[in-house]
């Protein structure tokens, strides 16, 4: 409500005012809240596999995904916020440059380190769902859009091994890593959500499907960020695009809540039996 | 210290009569919760506890795994049972779900 309360009055009055301080610090709580169950929930489910179970692993790299995203957010948070308590203290030049540095850190942590250890988490689920013959055969349109994505990737590998030339800031060279690692993400989107189809919507497979969202609204949040810079999305379109990265997290969070739910949901049907005797 | 040619005499083991019918009753039991995880019934044993078995399964695949996950698992609703469908949950659900799963699958069997 007050997303959308302060997205209207920015449509009024063309004014970001509100639109900031929402994102500022409701969006940063929002953000810093979900990563955090996320990371909560993920420890959980890889808590209720023994160590010598597939899934464990899975899960392991999962859950620290969970942590880089959070660990990413909480260092970006503190430079956002911290700009304003220190200013006018004579040791705020100092602060603010390492916390500059530690949100760059934020920046890599959260981004291309997530992203690469969520797509060892998910390949490894693959190599279970395809052991048990979850995986079905890819459609002439999945292989279409799988063909889609390893043409974009390639182009930006060789963007960036162009750009490498220039001996660019470590950091950076590791945040261009995002693109391609969303790209193996998407591949493995389509692949989960072919299995997906194939068992029906039960809470595993609902697990798996947020995580196919999680993706799929990931990469639109970067391409509209692409698509912003490039100038090709109007004022209020950019700013209607920065409210697709909730929809992102609460899908990241949802994920591990539903395997959660379904590994909980034998014994507490054992406790509301014996509570019924 | 008779076991009335029950398991325990097959073995060579005796012991009093009341013990031994109980733990005569307790094989017998075992034997039937084994015949209903694997699904198939001894003749003449009662079909109605093996087609609840295979309802309450097919249910609670579907709630944790996925509606259409039967399928993956045999392509006939009557070949369902615990013991083929165990690998799967405990796959995705964890060993220790799977127990209590199969647990609920059982209750009062």
């Amino acid at each position: 409500m007050l997303g959308m309360a302060a997205y209207l009055y920015y449509l009024m009055t063309d004014s970001y005012r509100y639109l900031i301080w929402y994102f500022w610090i409701e969006g940063t709580l929002f953000l810093l809240l979900m990563t955090a169950a996320e990371s909560f929930l993920a420890l959980q489910c890889r808590a209720g596999f023994d160590a010598d179970e597939p899934m464990r692993l899975a899960w392991t790299f999962i859950a620290l995904s969970s942590f880089s995203r959070f660990a990413g957010a909480v260092l970006m948070a503190a430079k956002g916020w911290h700009f304003t308590w220190i200013t006018g203290q004579t040791s705020s030049a100092l602060a603010l440059i390492s916390l500059e540095r530690l949100a760059r850190i934020g920046d890599v942590v959260g981004g291309p380190l997530a992203l690469a250890l969520l797509a060892a988490g998910l390949s490894r689920v693959l190599k279970i769902q395809r052991m048990f013959n979850v995986l079905s055969r890819l459609t002439r349109m999945d292989r279409l859009l799988i063909g889609l994505i390893v043409a974009f990737t390639l182009g930006q590998v060789v963007n960036i091994a162009q750009y490498i030339a220039h001996r660019p800031q470590l950091s950076t060279v590791f945040l261009w890593l995002s693109d391609p690692l969303l790209a193996l993400l998407l591949i493995e989107a389509v692949l989960i959500r072919r299995s997906v189809i194939r068992v029906g919507f039960g809470l595993i497979s609902q697990c798996w499907g947020m995580y196919v969202i999680a993706i799929v609204t990931t990469s639109a949040g970067d391409a509209s960020l692409w698509a912003a810079n490039a100038g090709l999305l109007s004022a209020p379109m950019t700013a209607l695009s920065w409210y697709i990265w909730f929809f992102a997290s609460a899908a990241f969070a949802s994920a591990p809540a539903y395997q959660l739910a379904a590994m909980s949901l034998p014994s507490a049907e054992e406790s509301a039996a014996r509570t019924r005797v | 210290m008779k076991d009335e040619g029950g398991i325990l005499s097959a073995f060579g083991f005796s012991m009093p009569p009341d013990e031994a019918a109980a733990v005569d009753e307790l094989s017998r039991q075992l034997l039937s919760w084994s015949h209903l995880w694997s699904g198939h019934p001894e003749a003449g044993e009662v079909g109605s506890k093996h087609r609840l078995v295979r309802k309450r399964l097919a249910t609670w695949l579907g709630r944790c795994i996925g509606q259409r996950a039967r399928g993956l698992l045999t392509s006939s609703a009557e070949d369902l049972s615990l013991a083929i469908s165990t690998p799967l949950l405990t796959a995705f659900l964890g060993r220790r779900a799977t127990r209590e799963l199969s647990r609920q699958v059982l209750r009062d069997l």
